[in-house]
């Protein structure tokens, strides 16, 4: 069973709290802007992203393409995710506020979104352990 | 790397702000066609503008010219353009982000760290940096609260 820690995305200021989810001690955000650093093709989005989690944060509404709910395929868990032109970042609705799980560029969307239900179902696991 | 910048830094990139005025204009526009009951169709013939140029403002994709935000801004009832010092900007994000933090610390404790109630006890002293947490002493999945005083953080579980 793996282990999950929340960390506080502190560059994300509103009334949500934004987190990023470690797995393991892999955080899978960090390493997703850390690999777009080092390619450097599509960085530059990231802060893009990081204005669309603020101004959920701030609860403002945002445009349906670049923000929509997102099925976990986990039951009473709803999903979303931020869409830039080539990345995405997707996510959970939480009590303690929103999860960013996984991100990864969008011609590898179909492969993450699996990947991000399953790490959501491993994480909703380990709370109900 | 973007975990190493502050928030600072993330205010002072262009990419940021640009996100924020195409997604501020769609508010505007979201607004105006609620206040004035119109569909899309409508607001075309009212802006005299192709639906193509509306579906991009609503996607939050507006990227035309200055004239044209101006033509925009007047045609729904408001104003362009609010130029304000980035100092300025900066120093009410901390402040917003203090008072934020001021309303967490009020709380009782157990919300305070509600976060991290699910934790496997090996991982609590480490999450806390608080190595004085005996956490053998603490069950799986047990709620844990602590005390606010740092010097005297205590785990009280069972």
């Amino acid at each position: 069973m793996s282990i999950f820690v929340l960390d506080e995305i502190n560059n994300v200021n509103g009334d949500i709290t934004f987190y990023r989810l470690i797995e393991d001690g892999h955080c899978y955000w960090n390493e997703f802007c850390i690999a777009l650093e080092n390619e450097g093709t599509y960085y530059e989005q990231v802060f893009t992203l990081t204005s669309q989690m603020n101004d959920k944060a701030k609860l403002k509404s945002l445009p349906e393409k670049k923000h929509k709910s997102f099925a976990t395929h986990v039951k009473g868990v709803s999903g979303f995710e931020f869409r830039t032109k080539d990345l995405r970042a997707y996510g959970i609705n939480a009590i303690e506020g929103n999860i960013i799980i996984f991100a990864g560029k969008k011609a590898n969307q179909p492969r993450d979104e699996v990947k991000f239900r399953s790490i959501v179902r491993r994480y909703i696991d380990s709370k109900n352990e | 790397m973007i975990q190493k910048m502050n928030r600072e830094d993330i205010l002072k990139r262009p990419a940021y702000w640009f996100e924020h005025e195409q997604n501020e204009l769609y508010r505007q526009v979201t607004e105006y066609m609620e206040r004035e009951c119109i569909n899309r169709t409508e607001l075309s013939k009212r802006l005299n503008v192709s639906k193509g140029y509306v579906s991009q403002i609503l996607n939050g994709n507006f990227n035309y010219t200055l004239k044209k935000l101006i033509e925009l801004c007047l045609a729904i009832g408001i104003v362009p353009g609010e130029y304000r010092k980035i100092e300025d900007v900066i120093r009410a994000d901390i402040e917003f982000a203090k008072s934020k933090k001021d309303k967490v610390s009020e709380r009782k404790p157990e919300i305070q760290f509600q976060a991290i109630e699910h934790y496997k006890p090996i991982d609590v002293s480490a999450i806390l940096n608080k190595p004085n947490i005996d956490s053998t002493q603490i069950k799986t999945n047990t709620r844990i609260t602590f005390t606010i005083d740092p010097l005297k953080t205590e785990a009280v579980y069972g």
